[in-house]
């Protein structure tokens, strides 16, 4: 998911918190961010983030990147403005994500506020009491307020903001357990980073081969829209091979969503391309050389499937199945990719629209078969050599 | 990722069960409907008479393309039946897959005989409501909801007669609803949608029936009128048969085929094809400013325009769709359509590209045909988290320059996948045990393995171990590389270790010894048979009488031995004759004896001799005995 981390540049923010003199509300989420970015760097390393401030505008001061230490410079040059225009900032930065990303990607904004909400007829409070106020388009909004129980509005702004999220349909409000204090900050962002940022990590088996890999991004839950009950579809940890097809028999499939296979996360070997490697310390490139050296399966089966021109056929939940394939991008640089194929929907609900498996057929030798003729049955079996 | 949807009545009305009921009455049959396109020649110079098509032709042709669009793109999920309403009031097509095509529709349309002289459309509803609360075979088991379309197609009087027989639907749809519930038996109807499609004669200035629109929302019913000429009638199917079951048209143009006549030169012709929205409504999620829609010359929709890419592509890229659609082509037996038919089913994949507004242009779609039928699958265009991703070699394991890759392809092939029969039970077990089977001690890199350096020289031994059972003649195999490996040792042939960095400072006796052990380990792991055993219990032996001792903690294991291998098992073995150690010569012919002993019967003075030599002539001593005492 890309995430888009927003921060109010207005003169309240300048304000010194109650219990924590020396820091202000501003310097309080410039540290919170750095934790954030921090956190992203080691364990979400392809994840894409960009950084604007607002206050009576809306100014993008880093776009989408990898390069969270730049963002962190960038952190540092933001200055406080003027008053806090809330419906500006949220209809400017729905237009940004827009223009970056279609409607495809499904993008994460973390909205850093002190909770001030505006005056008068402007208020996000009167604009959502007449209705005035909607969201053009979908994203997960994580309002991220950093206000003391103390403050007279703070039960107004939790409230308000939570009516926001309801009305973007997705996200939850962060506000610290307590007193606004360092150390409750950094907890909430600690909390954000659990919820919303967490990596997914698992294994590939193939037979009785084996490592641990993480998927970037991580699977989100599955709701079909063609299940009337909504069902939220979940998968598990560990992806089984059954077998292998050509690429050209697998003819294409319909996917879900892609998500690329990094083996041995925990090896910290730097996955990011250039300058991040070269500007370890000379003890963990010695430490990186030695994991590059150790085998990896995932690399045996990136290279098998590469030069064979074959897709592994993969079982990551009880009804879920998904295509682990090579994948080159413009550049010559190949990856392995788990590509996630829309699982089948039991006879009890009624299947109104297009099932994705139904069109999925392949040739085998000159016998052109069907997969998967009827539901909850994926069966393969294996031809006879 | 959300997906689009449209409202939840238009989707659900599109897989909705239709009946078309068809008047044929002298009205529609014997009435000229439109005129047919005639060359002809007449010497005399006379223009010869137009011919015209009956409005029971016209009305006939356009129900069976509707239908045609209808099973080409939702072959199991929508069913259409007929009701010819005339005297006998035959009823074409049944609820299930199998009746659902063009070729046995028509077969039985050729027993429709002569018309009636009225209009049998009101007649012939109840039998209509009767098979539409019958559930379709997708349908059985299970409540659901019945939402159903009936099409009275026909020549109407007027305003009156529709709206007669509107009310006769309504109220008769009302007690068919009642009987279910009473009787229990049956689908209630929950929903219908009423059309009445006046047709009439061309050469009429004006329809004698007014198009409206009504809906009922107590009775759950929704009605249209139309009215049409027959000769529009086809393009006005085709127009509903989009509406109602969520259709796009698409044009693909730029197509470039080659005249027969003229084979140097090519022109560029356009192919309009049918496809569900939904393949357009997922690219909507992108940027599409710049799909252009036209409304097609002659008819009453609009067409979307995609280009014809030349088709550069390998097939041995995955493409990242996010949806895949059959097709129905418009025109069938037009050349153009055809052609792009015949390329398609050849296997070749055509992709679309759609203009951009800035001007560039962006592949949007990809045509391909599977098992038979052709597909438009649609390709996510917009921009993805994963750009510029790190290559895998940048990562762990990325600098190891010796895996196994040919070897894994080898598995790979044997473990291929193909479609499932009905008898195969549980065929997802026996795929895992398959690859179970193959990846058993597998070790990933060729530097550490001797089996892997050795695998000329093993031979077929590895193919025919990871088997469930092994026959004789395999096991013999299996045996025959053991020996081979045991006659290497013992004329001190060396062995291909050369990649084996650990090898080099190695003595020629400890590669062996090595190479023994890994043998070893690796039948352990796949002793799953009497057969598996037999070939163990043969290097066991074989090793024990090259006199190494067989100590289980002292069994060198390789760094990349597959962590699922069972434990060792407790075995220890001698061979022995009496109690002396017997040779490797002395083994080898006691075996070959037995087995060639148990091809045939032993002789009698054998068994009666039993151990040691036969001794012969056994009465020559008494009868000599005999002699020297006479």
């Amino acid at each position: 998911m890309p995430t888009l981390a927003v921060l109010d540049a207005s003169l309240s923010m300048l304000v010194t918190a109650s219990k924590e003199p020396g820091e202000t509300k501003l310097s309080l989420a410039l540290q919170g961010l750095k934790k954030f970015l921090t956190h992203i760097s080691q364990c979400n390393k392809l994840e894409l983030l960009s950084l604007a401030a607002f206050s009576s505008s809306f100014d993008v001061v880093f776009p989408f990147s990898r390069d969270y230490d730049g963002i962190k410079r960038h952190l540092e040059t933001i200055e406080p403005c003027d008053v806090s225009c809330i419906s500006v900032a949220l209809s400017r930065l729905q237009s940004y994500i827009y223009h970056e990303w279609g409607h495809a990607e499904n993008c994460q904004v973390i909205f850093i506020t002190d909770g001030s909400l505006g005056f008068g007829r402007n208020s996000m409070v009167a604009k959502l009491a007449s209705n005035q106020f909607s969201f053009n388009e979908s994203f997960c909004f994580i309002p991220v307020l950093l206000i003391d129980p103390s403050e007279v509005t703070y039960a107004t702004s939790i409230r308000t903001y939570n009516r926001m999220v309801e009305l973007a349909g997705q996200g939850a409000v962060f506000s610290p357990n307590g007193d606004l204090t360092i150390d409750t900050v950094m907890s909430m962002f600690h909390r954000i980073c659990e919820v919303y940022y967490a990596p997914f990590t698992g294994t590939i088996t193939c037979g009785c081969l084996s490592e641990t890999i993480s998927l970037c991004p991580p699977p989100q839950p599955a709701v079909l829209s063609s299940d009337t009950v909504g069902r939220s579809l979940q998968m598990s940890s560990n992806l089984k091979v059954i077998g292998f097809v050509q690429l050209a028999d697998l003819g294409n499939p319909p996917l879900l969503s892609r998500h690329l296979i990094v083996p041995r996360p925990e090896s910290g070997l730097s996955v990011v391309p250039g300058d991040a490697l070269k500007s370890e310390a000379s003890t963990d490139e010695d430490l990186s050389i030695d994991e590059g050296k150790i085998p990896s399966f995932c690399v045996l089966l990136h290279a098998s499937l590469k030069v064979k021109n074959m897709a592994a056929f993969c079982q990551v939940a009880d009804d879920r199945f998904g295509v682990i394939f090579s994948r080159a991008d413009n550049k010559k640089k190949s990856n392995l990719m788990l590509g996630l194929l829309e699982p089948d929907v039991p006879d009890d609900v009624q299947m109104i629209m297009y099932h994705q498996f139904n069109f999925f057929f392949y040739q085998v030798t000159n016998n052109i078969g069907c997969l998967s003729p009827s539901r909850n049955t994926y069966g393969f079996q294996l031809l006879k050599t | 990722m959300t997906k689009y949807s449209k409202s939840k009545h238009a989707i659900e009305m599109s897989k909705a069960k239709t009946i078309f009921l068809l008047d044929h009455s002298t009205k529609t049959a014997l009435n000229p409907g439109s005129l047919v396109d005639l060359e002809t020649r007449s010497r005399t110079g006379i223009p010869t008479e137009n011919v015209a098509k009956p409005v029971w032709t016209c009305m006939l042709e356009a129900c069976l393309e509707y239908s045609r669009i209808v099973w080409d793109i939702y072959p199991n999920h929508c069913f259409i039946r007929y009701i010819i309403c005339d005297d006998d009031a035959l009823e074409i097509g049944l609820w299930d897959t199998a009746s659902q095509n063009v070729n046995h529709f028509m077969n039985l349309l050729s027993s429709v005989r002569s018309a009636s002289s009225d209009s049998m459309i009101g007649r012939c509803i109840p039998a209509a409501l009767d098979s539409l609360s019958e559930p379709t075979e997708n349908e059985k088991g299970g409540k659901i909801k019945n939402e159903c379309r009936l099409i009275c197609i026909g020549s109407f009087n007027d305003d009156k007669h529709v709206r007669n027989l509107e009310v006769m639907c309504q109220e008769l749809l009302n007690q068919k609803n009642r009987d279910i519930i009473t009787s229990g038996k049956g689908l209630a109807i929950t929903c219908l949608s009423i059309i009445f499609l006046n047709v009439y004669p061309d050469h009429f200035q004006v329809s004698k029936v007014s198009e409206m629109l009504c809906v009922d929302q107590s009775l759950q019913t929704y009605t249209d009128v139309y009215s049409v000429r027959a000769g529009n009638l086809s393009n006005f199917m085709t127009a509903l048969v989009l509406k109602h079951y969520n259709l796009t048209s698409t044009t693909v143009t730029g197509i470039p085929m080659k005249e027969e006549q003229n084979a140097s030169s090519s022109a560029n012709y356009d192919v309009e094809i049918f496809h569900p929205s939904a393949a357009m409504e997922e690219l909507i999620r992108g940027d599409v400013a710049g799909l252009v829609y036209a409304v097609k010359e002659g008819c009453e929709y609009r067409t979307a325009t995609l280009k014809w890419n030349t088709p550069r592509v390998s097939i041995n890229d995955l493409w990242y769709c996010s949806s895949a659609y059959r097709i129905a082509a418009v025109d069938v037996n037009s050349r153009p359509s055809s052609c792009l038919t015949n390329f398609l089913l050849g296997g070749r994949s055509v992709m679309l590209e759609m203009p951009k507004p800035g001007g560039s242009k962006m592949l949007s779609h990809m045509l391909s045909s599977h098992g038979g039928e052709i597909f438009i699958h649609t390709l996510v265009t917009t921009r993805s988290i994963l750009e510029d991703p790190p290559s895998i070699s940048e990562g762990a394991g990325g600098k190891v320059s010796d895996y196994r890759i040919d070897a894994f392809a080898e598995i790979m092939k044997s473990c291929r996948l193909a479609p499932f029969s009905s008898v195969e039970k549980e065929p997802l077990s026996k795929a895992y045990n398959k690859i179970e089977r193959y990846t058993t001690f597998w070790p990933i890199t060729s530097s550490k393995s001797y089996m892997a350096a050795c695998q000329n020289i093993m031979g077929i031994f590895p193919n025919v171990i990871v088997k469930e059972n092994l026959s004789e003649e395999e096991v013999n195999q299996c045996k025959q590389v053991i020996y081979n490996f045991m006659g290497m040792e013992n004329r001190g042939d060396p062995l291909p270790v050369s990649n084996i960095t650990s090898a080099r400072s190695k003595k020629r006796e400890e590669h062996y010894k090595n190479l023994f052990t890994e043998l070893e380990q690796y039948l352990r792991a796949h002793c799953r048979s009497k057969q598996h055993h037999r070939v163990l219990d043969c290097l066991l032996e074989c090793r024990s009488l090259a006199g190494e001792k067989i100590d289980e903690k002292g069994v060198i294991r390789a760094n990349t031995d597959s962590p699922a291998s069972p434990p060792l098992a407790k075995k220890a073995f001698a061979v022995t004759q009496g109690d002396k150690p017997i040779s490797l010569y002395d083994y080898w012919l006691k075996n070959v004896i037995e087995e060639q002993s148990n091809r045939r019967v032993e002789l009698v003075g054998r068994i009666k001799a039993g151990e040691g030599i036969a001794k012969l002539y056994q009465n020559l001593e008494s009868e000599r005995n005999l002699v020297s005492q006479l």
